[in-house]
């Protein structure tokens, strides 16, 4: 009797090869081409990998499809780790894909590049979504980590530049799980639920995976959505995010975004007394030409007018000097030093201080004539010299005509 | 003396003070309602100058209580404990 064949079930023949194939090939890496990507409503992906020769079946599951920044598309060269799998049922195999990389670009690259385009196409770039920061705004909110390099930066330039200033700090992941619905709840707490001026969300430097939330579609869109301008800081100088390009302003660093919102009181205070300055010029200007006029008009006995009318003139240039002096005295406590430079310059343009500098005023005494010219005076004459803090009669030696003319200092 | 007027921000004050100083410059005012306008840019300056010296605004932090969101101190040593 010949010995019968071996012969297996067709269950058992494929467990066979279930087994031979999934402990052959339980870990391996496979480079190939994607065709008829699949991205499943129940979330699994199926598509298969090819290369000129042949094709093989692949299916990547929800949880390991989740972690993919980017969108794998037909044509795509990719690098697969997974395992092979036997499904019975239909005596097939398929690879069961654990990673997914891209060839000759990185992962996130790829990502980037995908939702530049597609925000792109959709005009998301454009000068025209840009809004203009408020040159004085006095409450500014920050989404960024509390714990960070980030709001330290901020928080020191900012009370540097202007104690006056409030600070709202929304608390957010930056990095890692969460961290984009994080960020994009905190632009939308802002929006909704307070009255800031001015949005700036940032963190420090790290690797582009660290600051990849900013790249992400969600955290986009809630920058493009945001009624308050919005300054994006994120990492250094070098990291652009996507967040950084769509945001009203993009600042290279958090510090740089505290420079940009935070206006400085210094500067501020500087323009004051820039107007001020300007003001007391003009004003002691008007006032001398108003007493030359007074003066000229005493010159001229002729012209009799009511007295009244001179001494309101001159009561107003005493108010003037009064101001002068009473602005000298203002305590303008933290910026004394700077402020009463400018203050005593406002001091030096009012007549007494020209007496202070020790120029005086010459009379003709008793008659009180103010003395303009030498020609007024004679030998033996006597005069009333008025100093800053007072006045002396002399009596006139000797007389001494230079041809000098505008000359009005008396001796 | 001009009527003390308030300055709902710093940006009319800057405004008005600017105003007044193309009002003296223009020449078209008397002496008495130069010292008025004068005296009307000392105070805004004087006002600027104090909101901005006696101020010391807090930092907050929006924190949960209660299933509510809302603002509270924020204490610069909370910063301290890691780097990003």
């Amino acid at each position: 009797m010949p010995e019968q064949p071996q012969t297996y079930t067709v269950s058992t023949l494929t467990k066979m090869i279930k087994t031979a194939l999934e402990e052959s090939f339980f870990d391996v890496w496979v480079e190939g081409e994607i065709s008829n990507y699949h991205h499943h409503s129940s979330g699994h992906r199926y598509f298969s990998l090819k290369d000129d020769k042949a094709v093989l079946r692949c299916a990547m599951w929800r949880p390991q499809g989740e972690t993919l920044k980017f969108t794998p598309k037909d044509g795509q060269l990719v690098l697969i780790r997974g395992n092979i799998s036997v499904y019975e049922k239909r005596g097939d195999y398929q690879l069961i894909c654990h990673q997914l990389v891209p060839v000759g670009i990185g992962p996130l690259e790829l990502a980037y590049r995908q939702l530049f385009e597609k925000l792109s196409a959709e005009g998301l770039f454009a000068a025209e979504h840009k809004q203009p920061l408020p040159e004085f705004a006095s409450r500014i909110g920050i989404v960024t980590s509390p714990t960070g390099a980030a709001i330290r930066d901020i928080i020191q330039i900012s009370r540097r530049r202007n104690p006056a200033i409030e600070l709202v700090i929304y608390p957010a992941v930056v990095q890692g799980k969460g961290a984009e619905d994080s960020i994009a709840a905190g632009i939308e707490y802002f929006n909704q639920m307070s009255d800031v001026h001015i949005i700036i969300i940032g963190r420090g430097g790290g690797s582009l995976e660290d600051l990849w939330a900013f790249n992400t579609e969600k955290v986009v869109r809630a920058v493009l959505a945001s009624k308050i301008p919005l300054i994006s800081a994120v990492g250094h100088e070098i990291d652009i995010t996507l967040s950084d390009l769509v945001a009203d302003m993009r600042a290279p660093t958090p510090s740089a975004a505290a420079e940009l919102a935070v206006w400085s009181k210094e500067d501020f205070l500087a323009q004051v007394y820039h107007q001020i300055v300007r003001q007391a010029t003009l004003l002691e200007k008007q006032a001398r030409l108003s007493k030359e006029a007074i003066l000229a008009l005493l010159a001229r006995p002729a012209l009799m007018r009511p007295l009244e009318l001179v001494y309101e003139r001159q009561q107003a240039v005493d108010n003037f000097l009064r101001l002068l002096n009473n602005a000298g005295k203002n305590n303008f406590d933290k910026y004394k030093n700077r402020l009463s430079l400018n203050l005593s310059r406002l001091e030096t343009l009012s007549p007494l201080a020209v007496l202070a500098r020790g120029y005086s005023v010459s009379r003709i005494w008793p008659s009180q004539k103010l003395i303009k010219s030498v020609s007024m005076v004679t030998t033996g004459k006597k005069l009333e010299t008025t100093f800053a803090d007072g006045s002396a009669v002399s009596t006139v030696e000797s007389i001494k005509k230079e041809k000098r003319r505008g000359s009005q200092k008396a001796v | 003396m001009a009527a003390k007027k308030q300055y709902k921000d710093f940006e009319s004050a800057l405004k008005r003070l600017e105003e007044i100083t193309e009002l003296m410059e223009s020449g078209d005012v008397s002496l008495e309602a130069s010292i008025d306008l004068y005296t009307e840019g000392l105070d805004i300056a004087k006002y600027c100058n104090k909101k901005l010296t006696e101020a010391e605004k807090k930092i907050k932090i929006i924190k949960e209580k209660g299933g509510l969101l809302v603002e509270q101190e924020f204490g610069e040593s909370e910063t301290k404990s890691e780097t990003n």
